[in-house]
């Protein structure tokens, strides 16, 4: 069925920028999309969240148990786990980069890439948004702004309020093309002001200095980046939202679920393919009546009242996760299947628990356009047991040109198609 | 070089000599490592035989750290090979996680390089207020994304397009807020008498509460204690006259719904400015002894903010209650919440009854205020427009530039940009937003810039800023800059007097507001939540003012010149009103930080007294001796203090089941894995127990019901060179011995603080000399600072 076609035959009257392969008829398959998620200080004890058996007929563990329904839609891989990760107090800053952070010799700090960006400068050349970025400014995740790293290792920020997401996806305001074109322009006179004044700098530093002067032209660069999208846009307005704006002040579950209905939102209406989330835990735990924080949870040492409560806590993650997987299979995409079908999500943490950084909780959902099998629990021998492998699985899944991320060596065969 | 030698031996004290790491790593590998990783056979292409044994490189480092994360999580020797005792594993794994952590540590900031920084978050907001007069909330600025030790390190402050536009919209606030336009605005009144809407939101609760219980049938607790206290609230006299605020009275715990009077005045056409109040407050049932304060609380949204607190005592009846006057800048987003601080619990305690607030502003001493005069000071003259503005950019870029010229085609684009404003028919306090909101974002302005490719020295003006941002967290003032127009600010004598005169300016809080919370990891008490129910005295105000305690602790052995050695035990602390309840000393009429001298025998004294340090190294719930262990030995004692290996799992609490800490710890060390830290780090940590989890002193155990007497603590315990002490008092004497090893630390922090860049091994010679020279001054923190700043690294690149 045709994209337009189907949209009025459902009845959801969108104005949906026309892209170039549904204008040309060439494909009629939808592109993959991809949502990452990272959590923090992992999950509770072993045989609490990773099941004992492997393959398709394991026996659900208590902190999976919330997602049973979907049991066949998605793996759980097992010893899985950065092997160059070093600080067990980093939840989040290599989960999705796979380096080695402090052991670079000669270098205090230092990040690479993340996969998601690698996917976002295929898969963000024909949508509005190059990626989203999620997150959450909370202890136990390390440093960071985000799931997501930039070209040269250098930290993005993301979104937490969902207001702004929702403003930032479907609000345009009340302002014409005209007033909008001006803005542009004035925005590029004030970049080129800075530009040349930073120039003078140039000459009187040293070349590390200028080195880190160029964070800054870069940073310039990547907003004339954006004005030149919006002014690609400028004459494709946003499209209609499909979901109510969120009200403000939102905390718990029923921010995550907000989260994830913006998240699927954005896809529905392809504004973006790209999607991670640094999830918080704070305001769940408090939303759940757990009294302990984040950190003392990882660290129940297995008193009963701590560890019953990290138990609810791996459970009240899974309930949202089986949310955002449900909202996601009754969702079409633009080429009539659900997005289900046509995404991957991969859910996971840095730390296992406690202080351990090998073998950390990881699962991948979605069909991914067809590409993904799931095999129920998998353990991933030594050796290959690289996350950095699960990340390049999913660039391909999203046919993505890469045949390398981070320190992988292989795509993991064991889901593919 | 006699005395560095002495000093070098001294301070090794608890390490090995490069040769014994050798002669006890050669023989394991040779008898474990060696028939598959040596000369016959290099699987994973790995050789461990010639493996160099001098850690002198990164690199090296870095190889041997990957055998240690072998062994720590027991995958080699492989299962089926011969396995080392667990003596041996123990000995080599301790050998290798502290030099390996040593080397590492002295290896970086080999080059010595600073990396020219943008400001951080604290420098932004400082920075802008010394400039504009525009006090921005540190929260608004955007993040650091802190990624090393100290935020004055360039290597860890990123730049991004969102602080890009993040700095670009501050700026055209801040501008928005400094300049006016047209005439004075005119003073509001405002005045409420709370007592009305309280009595009604109680009486609306009690209904929906018991509207509730009609129609369910399960009995739920919560709601019956809730309406119990609202029905208490609403019998007591006092409500009648004025809205009551205690935390105590009718719940045991605090609810918040009872603590805070949330204020918002002028939702709408508010004008930011300073503001008059008047609150009328008296207290009731109250006995002798107690004390009452009301503490009027700036809404921060809880992050740390020194010094905007305001405390007032309240002594006079409900029924003839006192004036309270106070004045406050108040702007968009600030609302308020008054509190009360009660000394006594319970359900007897006495309260703080508010009767009426009354509000006025804003009131301005001057029109237009000194913010828009330091903008747009009078003209001199007939002026045009066109030539006023553009002195008025120029003299604006040149003190946001910390006095580097801006270039001609800067300005020039300004001046358009300002004109261009004015032709869409902008006033001139609006037009002049933007350009002036882009200096703000400019390099000049956010970054440190210094040096050259010809010296590795720096000018006097950047001298002006490093020795500025350093002390006070912010620009320089008219004097430093006097004197490097002078070119005389390098001069030794000069610097000297220069850090005596910042020193004791209040400007200083900035290095002690900058400095401790990170060098102490002070953010950790955000991690902990204390257990409410058995630490009911607990609470955010008690939190904020622990953190606040390390910082004035420090600030008052700076500004007064005192020894560091008090950072090991001292006979005074650095308390308020607040604190010292809470520590059982007593109390006078003010609540402000003051030095405050301990009775005989106490063990509050140092850092290891203070309630931070001794809250954020439990759990809320518990004391840990293994987490106060570690902060002695990596903060006190100046050790490597190495990260949780990767790979090790929890212990099994079947092993420690009704255990004694004690003994529970003893299981911990039977693991050569855990045992290579935990047998040094442990016995550091006993001497505090009697700290509890909220960091109150007990003489004894609380009393133990079934046996019904107290015990004493067990607080035995020894330091990494074998000293044994019985208990706080003979463990701090044993610290003391090596005060230089803290001296050593502080000297490593500060100056990586100082310096914004790692200091390693490449340092040892001016740690050393800085180590020599406060030792001969009696380790007089103000001389040391001094000292620091007196380094010619202090003025290199």
């Amino acid at each position: 069925m045709n994209r337009r076609n189907f949209l009025k035959g459902s009845g959801v009257l969108l104005s949906l920028p026309m892209l170039e392969s549904f204008a040309a008829g060439t494909s009629k398959k939808a592109p993959v999309k991809l949502i990452y998620l990272g959590f923090i200080y992992g999950v509770t004890k072993d045989n609490n969240w990773f099941p004992a058996q492997t393959g398709k007929d394991y026996q659900m563990t208590t902190g999976l148990k919330p997602l049973e329904k979907h049991k066949s839609d998605f793996t759980v891989f097992g010893n899985m786990g950065n092997p160059l990760a070093s600080d067990s107090h980093y939840s989040c800053t290599t989960l999705y980069t796979g380096v080695n952070l402090k052991r670079t010799p000669g270098r205090a700090f230092h990040n690479s890439i993340s996969c998601d960006q690698v996917a976002a400068k295929y898969l963000g050349k024909d949508t509005r948004f190059d990626s989203l970025r999620l997150t959450c400014s909370e202890g136990g995740t390390g440093p960071g702004l985000s799931l997501s790293w930039d070209q040269a290792g250098k930290p993005l920020p993301g979104i937490m309020d969902p207001l702004e997401l929702f403003n930032m996806l479907f609000g345009d305001g009340k302002m014409s093309v005209e007033e909008r074109k001006y803005l542009i322009s004035k925005k590029r006179s004030v970049l080129d002001a800075v530009r040349a004044e930073s120039k003078s700098i140039e000459k009187s530093i040293s070349k590390t200095d200028k080195d880190k002067l160029d964070e800054y032209y870069q940073s310039i660069r990547h907003i004339e980046g954006r004005l030149q999208k919006a002014s690609d846009w400028i004459n494709k307005p946003k499209p209609k939202a499909p979901l109510n704006a969120p009200k403000p002040g939102l905390e718990g579950v029923a921010y995550m679920k907000t989260m994830y209905d913006l998240m699927v939102a954005a896809l529905q209406t392809d504004s973006t393919r790209v999607i991670t989330f640094k999830q918080p835990l704070r305001t769940i735990l408090n939303d759940i009546g757990v009294k302990f924080s984040s950190h003392q949870l990882s660290h129940h040492g297995n008193q009963p009242d701590t560890f019953e409560s990290s138990v609810k806590k791996d459970q009240t993650n899974s309930e949202l996760l089986c949310y955002l997987i449900d909202k996601l299979k009754s969702t079409r995409d633009t080429d009539g299947r659900s997005l289900f079908d046509n995404c991957v999500v991969t859910y996971a943490s840095g730390v296992r628990q406690g202080h351990m950084l090998r073998n950390v909780p990881t699962l991948i959902t979605g069909k991914g356009g067809g590409h993904l099998r799931h095999q129920g629990f998998i353990n991933i021998k030594e050796g290959e047991n690289k996350l950095s492998n699960l990340w390049l699985t999913s660039l391909k899944a999203a046919d993505i040109p890469v045949n390398s991320f981070s320190d992988s060596d292989r795509p993991l065969q064991e889901i593919w198609s | 070089m006699k005395i560095t030698f002495l000093l070098t031996a001294f301070l090794t004290l608890f390490s090995v000599s490069g040769n014994e790491f050798s002669t006890k790593i050669r023989p394991f590998v040779d008898k474990y490592c060696k028939a598959c990783h040596g000369p016959d056979k290099q699987k994973s292409d790995l050789r461990l035989d010639s493996l160099s044994t001098t850690l002198n490189t990164l690199e090296t480092a870095e190889e041997w750290q990957h055998v240690l994360d072998e062994l720590n999580g027991a995958t080699m020797p492989p299962e089926d090979e011969k396995q080392p005792t667990k003596n041996e594993l123990s000995e080599i794994l301790e050998l290798l996680t502290f030099e390996i952590e040593k080397a590492k540590k002295s290896l970086y900031g080999k080059d010595r390089e600073v990396v020219m920084r943008r400001m951080n978050r604290r420098e932004y907001v400082n920075t802008i207020y010394d400039l504009t007069g525009i006090q921005l909330k540190e929260y608004r600025a955007p993040e650091d994304g802190k990624s090393s030790e100290f935020d004055t390190n360039g290597k860890g402050l990123f730049m991004s397009s969102y602080q890009f536009e993040k700095y670009l919209e501050l700026g055209m606030e801040v501008i928005d807020r400094a300049v006016f336009e047209g005439s004075k605005p005119k003073v509001n009144n405002f005045s409420d008498d709370p007592e009305k809407r309280r009595n009604q939101s109680v009486e609306k609760n009690i209904k929906k509460i018991k509207d509730r219980k009609s129609t369910s049938k399960a009995k739920d607790r919560n709601a019956e204690k809730d309406l119990e206290a609202f029905e208490n609230y609403s019998k007591l006299e006092a409500s009648k006259s004025g809205a009551v605020i205690s935390p105590h009275l009718c719940f045991s715990g605090s609810r918040k719904f009872f603590i805070s009077q949330k204020f918002k005045p002028f939702r709408r056409n508010f004008q930011p400015g300073l503001y008059k109040f008047t609150i009328y407050a008296g207290v009731g049932g109250m006995n002798p002894g107690d004390s009452a304060l009301i503490n009027i609380d700036l809404d921060y949204r809880g992050k740390l903010e020194v010094d905007n607190d305001k405390y007032f005592e309240v002594r006079a009846p409900y029924n003839k209650p006192q004036k309270i006057e106070f004045e406050m800048y108040l702007d968009r987003e600030t609302g308020f919440d008054i509190q009360s601080k009660i000394t006594r619990k319970g359900k007897s305690a006495p309260y703080v009854v508010l009767d009426r607030i009354e509000m006025s502003g804003p009131h301005f001493e001057s029109w237009p205020p000194p913010s828009h005069k330091k903008i747009f000071p009078t003209p001199q003259g007939n002026m045009s427009e066109k030539d006023y503005i553009s002195k008025v950019i120029h003299s604006f870029t040149l003190k946001a530039f910390k006095y580097r010229k801006p270039t001609d085609d800067f300005l020039k684009a300004l001046n358009s940009i300002y004109h261009e404003n004015r032709q869409k028919g902008m006033p001139v306090n609006k037009a002049i937003q933007e350009p002036l909101s882009i200096v703000l974002s400019s390099p000049k302005f956010l970054y440190m810039v210094e040096g050259s490719e010809e010296s590795k020295n720096i000018r006097d003006f950047e001298l002006a800023s490093r020795l500025s941002y350093f002390l006070w967290s912010t620009k320089p003032d008219r004097e430093l800059y006097r004197l490097a127009g002078l070119n005389h600010l390098h001069q030794a004598e000069t610097l000297r007097n220069q850090v005596r005169r910042m020193l004791k300016d209040e400007k200083s809080m900035g290095l002690a507001k900058g400095f401790v919370p990170q060098w102490l990891n002070l953010h950790k008490l955000d991690e902990v939540d204390v257990h409410r129910k058995r630490f009911p005295d607990y609470d955010s105000t008690i939190k904020s003012d622990m953190k606040l305690e390390s910082i004035h602790f420090f600030d008052t052995i700076a500004k007064r010149n005192l020894s560091i050695v008090n950072f090991i035990d001292s006979d005074f602390i650095t308390v308020n009103n607040i604190l010292k309840t809470y520590y059982g000393l007593p109390t006078n009429g003010k609540n402000e930080f003051e030095m405050v001298k301990l009775p005989e025998n106490s063990g509050r004294g140092g850092l290891l007294g203070q309630g931070a340090i001794l809250v954020m190294t439990g759990n809320g719930t518990r004391t840990s001796p293994v987490m106060r262990g570690a902060f002695v030995m990596s903060k006190i004692l100046g050790m490597p203090s190495p990260e949780p290996p990767p790979n090790v799992p929890q212990l099994e609490s079947d092993k420690t089941k009704g255990l004694s800490i004690r003994e529970a710890l003893k299981v911990h060390q039977e693991q050569p894995q855990c045992s290579s830290c935990h047998k040094r780090i442990d016995p550091l940590g006993f001497g505090l127990e009697n700290f509890d989890a909220a960091g109150v002193w007990h003489e004894k155990m609380p009393t133990n019901k079934k046996k019904n007497r107290s015990q004493p603590f067990d607080t035995a315990g020894k330091l990494p060179n074998g000293k044994k002490y019985s208990n706080i008092h003979d463990m701090k004497k044993l610290l003391l011995e090596h005060k230089d090893n803290f001296a050593k630390s502080l000297i490593e922090s500060l100056l990586e603080y100082a310096l914004g860049r790692e200091v390693g091994f490449a340092d040892a010679k001016l740690v050393d000399e800085l180590l020599e020279k406060t030792r001969t001054n009696g380790y007089r923190l103000g001389d040391l600072i001094a000292d620091i700043v007196a380094a010619p690294e202090f003025r290199q690149k």
